[in-house]
């Protein structure tokens, strides 16, 4: 009698665990690098899941509201394919957002190992907090898109009032279904990933992999809302579907959607789409990834409890020191520059939460390009010809990499250090800013323009892809200028005031003048590439404006200023006194 | 000769620091003691050009340092209080940073910083983030970062906090060496018999005010106090140690 209860005790005390462990780690879930909402988190995720739930029953009105006058003869399987696309995809995207607090960590095992718990209590525990936020945001995504479904649907295939509860029933188990896959396909990556590569080598590459898989969801999110605005046919048509069906079926074969939309076609007993069988791929793979998932994370935690970390061999530093005293001594001569130089490349090689930022503005850049293709090239059949569309796919990009670098260098790391530059502060400010736009130029700004010469060699041939790469070169060289032309803050190193750029009011604005710069620079440069000896007044021309911008800098800026750490709050009221800001005046 | 006549520092009106003033001599140790809070590290900041005093002023060879800011901060060395530093950063990437900022060539930063990790017991762990340092590892980076340029002004806010016995026994080793050569040297702590040690003057402070400013000797003769520990009860400690301990003793007991 005493052992039962004594297991009773020992049960409830588990459990009691369980649920605090839980409750811990799914509000840690929403404390990630990337989104911090430690602040007025309640608000800020209602407002979240209530945007996803607009948008997503906004995509269903669209795809099925249809169906209220027009009869389903078993097309419907072609919408709802898409629908669960835009899940899954959201699904994924929530996942990376939450990358490095997936699976336990070492703080996790610093903390909890010391405490009297079992290590099941503390996976179960992780599990069910990943699969309760999997959860609230598939009820968000369903919240508003189902009854799409479950009202305009069940009356085509069967009038029967059982039909229409069985396929609510049905409905939900397979959307939560498709966004429990959406969602822990990333989580599965992300473990097998971390036990294949080991946790060192992981450690390294996982902001790069995490950079990675923002860039691609944010283009495939993208791309669908391209289709959301264009529509299907020019990209897929149903009439085509039935014609290349090996290739379609083919193509099947890889695309998760369209197996949770079969399984839904089959659950509701008459499945009416082109191909058929697929649902046992949708089975096969939520019961590999569960498994995978316990493995992994199982693995990932017995790893962070033994993880140890090692220097690099003296050997390596060496060669790395010689090949850095050799790119100081002919780039960066003077001290100043080079300190800049190296702190902003460390910095953004190390602190996740910079590169992150930066993914996703490069992200935005890389996931219009097939919007600008798809928009006039594909329907002319002239993708690989000189045009204004190919022509402004590298501006885009630098533009959306100038935007983000500029953005994330205001945002501190570590605000409590930067005691260091007050201290080693020197006059020549000018140093300390052109040791930055090194940084900008040679780490970013020619590696990708180099790339892009790679790529547009292979479009167009090496002489125009010359001329094209080193014109977008030279035109982010005019826009970093630009970008920095008022700023007197070491990169990473001044307090951080979000929401100065009041987005919200002037993104129209934001948004015309990024359109116009496309247009305009894209039609001067296809002038410029038919008569090319125009590249030599233009470069002039750039170079005149760079002078005349570091000129006004030097003489008006960093003459008469000085380093700049603490950000400057927005004046509450502007008063008609423009020469006392009226946050400085004293009453 | 580093001089502060009647600082104040004030933050939203309430005082940390009231009308301070004293003169640090080249070659003089100055121990820099107070109770938590009493203002020694505001002192300190001021003294590094790191925060501007509301009132009074602070002058390095008869020059108010505000005329000259930037001459004057690259003379000076500072340990903080705080093992404030970018932890993101190797060791070694943080000292050339410090190093380059501070104007000094690769080729002398190189020399300089192998030299100083192999000597404070960093060499195996100088690539490796400072997120991965204990407590006592960044302490060390940082009194590397504090004379890396040589500074004739050296200040030193608990420069031992976290320091091991042998690393501990090397810096005051070190300080009389450095006071030798005709350096400024003043050291902040709460520890009294290193301060006691190492220090040739003691200054106290208790709530902004300067309680006490002299020798330890002269202070010992003066009060008729043995130790500088019994001095700095006299003069700051107003609470009794041993009923307080009792206090938190039976606290911790309390319902089990």
């Amino acid at each position: 009698m005493i052992s039962i209860r004594n297991a009773l005790h020992a049960a409830s005390f588990e459990a009691r665990q369980f649920r605090i462990l839980t409750r811990h780690f799914f509000l840690r879930l929403f404390r990630n690098d990337l989104v911090d909402f430690e602040d007025q988190m309640k608000e800020r995720v209602i407002g979240i899941l209530a945007t996803l739930a607009v948008f997503s029953g906004l995509v269903a009105y669209v795809f099925l509201g249809k169906y209220d006058f027009t009869r389903d003869t078993g097309q419907s399987w072609l919408e709802k394919m898409i629908i669960i696309t835009f899940f899954m995809l959201i699904m994924g995207f929530m996942a990376i957002l939450e990358w490095d607090f997936i699976f336990l960590d070492r703080r996790d095992s610093s903390n909890l190992n010391p405490l009297p718990l079992r290590t099941r209590t503390i996976l179960s525990a992780k599990f069910a907090s990943l699969l309760l936020f999997a959860s609230l945001f598939g009820l968000g995504l369903n919240l508003l898109s189902s009854p799409f479904f479950i009202l305009l649907l069940p009356r085509w295939r069967s009038p029967s009032v059982l039909f229409f509860f069985g396929h609510a029933i049905i409905h939900f188990l397979i959307m939560f279904s498709a966004c429990f896959f959406g969602f822990f396909f990333y989580v599965v990556l992300f473990g097998l990933l971390q036990c294949l590569l080991g946790s060192t080598i992981f450690t390294k590459v996982s902001t790069y992999l995490r950079s990675l898989f923002v860039i691609l969801q944010l283009f495939l999110i993208l791309i669908y809302l391209r289709i959301l605005v264009y529509g299907l046919e020019n990209l897929i048509s149903t009439k085509q579907l039935a014609s290349d069906s090996s290739i379609m079926g083919h193509f099947f074969n890889y695309f998760p959607p369209f197996w949770f939309t079969d399984l839904y076609e089959t659950a509701l007993g008459s499945p009416r789409l082109p191909f058929h069988g697929y649902y046992k791929y949708a089975l096969f793979g939520l019961a590999v990834m569960g498994f995978v998932f316990i493995l992994t994370m199982g693995l990932s935690y017995g790893r962070s409890l033994r993880r140890s970390l090692a220097g690099h061999s003296l050997r390596l530093r060496k060669i790395r020191w010689s090949l850095e005293t050799a790119f100081n001594s002919i780039l960066l001569r003077n001290s100043t520059q080079r300190a800049i130089f190296h702190f902003y490349r460390k910095t953004l090689r190390s602190s996740v939460f910079h590169r992150m930022r930066l993914a996703t503005y490069f992200a935005c850049g890389v996931a219009l390009v097939p919007f600008l293709i798809t928009m006039r090239t594909v329907e002319k059949g002239n993708l690989l010809s000189i045009n204004a569309t190919l022509v402004s796919i590298p501006l885009v990009l630098s533009f959306a990499l100038l935007l983000g670098l500029r953005s994330v260098m205001n945002v501190p790391v570590s605000l409590e250090a930067n005691w260091v530059f007050r201290l080693t502060e020197r006059p020549q400010i000018l140093a300390y800013f052109t040791g930055l736009r090194k940084a900008i130029l040679l780490l970013r700004l020619c590696p990708l323009f180099i790339l892009i010469f790679a790529v547009y060699t292979v479009l167009w041939d090496p002489q125009t892809a010359f001329y094209h790469s080193l014109y977008g070169l030279a035109v982010s060289i005019l826009v970093m200028e630009i970008l920095l032309i008022r700023s007197l803050k070491i990169p990473f190193t001044c307090s951080y005031l979000p929401g100065k750029e009041r987005i919200q009011f002037f993104w129209l604005f934001y948004l015309l003048g990024f359109i116009a710069y496309i247009n305009v620079m894209s039609r001067l440069e296809l002038a410029l590439l038919r008569s090319p000896l125009g590249f030599i007044y233009f470069y002039a021309g750039v170079l005149v404006a760079v002078i005349g911008i570091r000129a006004y800098q030097i003489h008006f800026l960093y003459r008469r200023n000085r380093l700049q750490y603490e950000d400057e709050p927005e004046p509450l009221m502007v008063g008609l006194d423009y020469r006392t800001p009226p946050h400085k005046s004293t009453l | 000769m580093l001089e502060l006549r009647g600082v104040t520092k004030k933050y939203s009106a309430i005082p940390a620091v009231r009308d301070v003033s004293f003169v640090l001599k080249p070659g003089e140790i100055t121990g820099y003691l107070g109770p938590n809070g009493a203002g020694k590290s505001t002192t300190i900041k001021m003294m590094a050009g790191l925060l501007e005093p509301t009132e009074g002023e602070i002058l390095y060879q008869g020059h108010p340092i505000r005329q000259n800011m930037f001459a004057y901060k690259s003379t000076v060395g500072y340990v903080p209080e705080q093992s404030d530093v970018y932890k993101h950063m190797s060791a070694w990437d943080y000292l050339f940073m410090v190093g380059r900022l501070r104007g000094l060539s690769d080729l002398l930063l190189q020399t300089k910083v192998t030299e100083l990790m192999q000597l404070l017991g960093l060499s195996s762990e100088m690539d490796m983030a400072m997120a991965s340092y204990s407590k006592g590892m960044v302490q060390k980076v940082l009194l590397a970062s504090a004379l890396l340029h040589d500074p004739r002004v050296i200040l030193m806010d608990e420069p031992l906090s976290g320091l091991d016995v042998t690393t501990a026994l090397v810096v005051k080793d070190l300080l009389a060496l450095l006071a030798q050569e005709g350096k400024i040297i003043i050291y902040s702590s709460h520890v009294l018999e290193v301060v006691e040690k190492v220090c040739s003057r003691v200054i106290i402070i208790d709530k902004g005010i300067i309680a006490a400013d002299d020798s330890v000797e002269n202070l010992s003769h003066l009060m008729n106090l043995p130790s500088l520990e019994e001095i700095f009860s006299r003069l700051v400690v107003s609470e009794n140690p041993e009923i307080t301990a009792r206090g938190i003793a039976e606290a911790i007991k309390r319902g089990s």
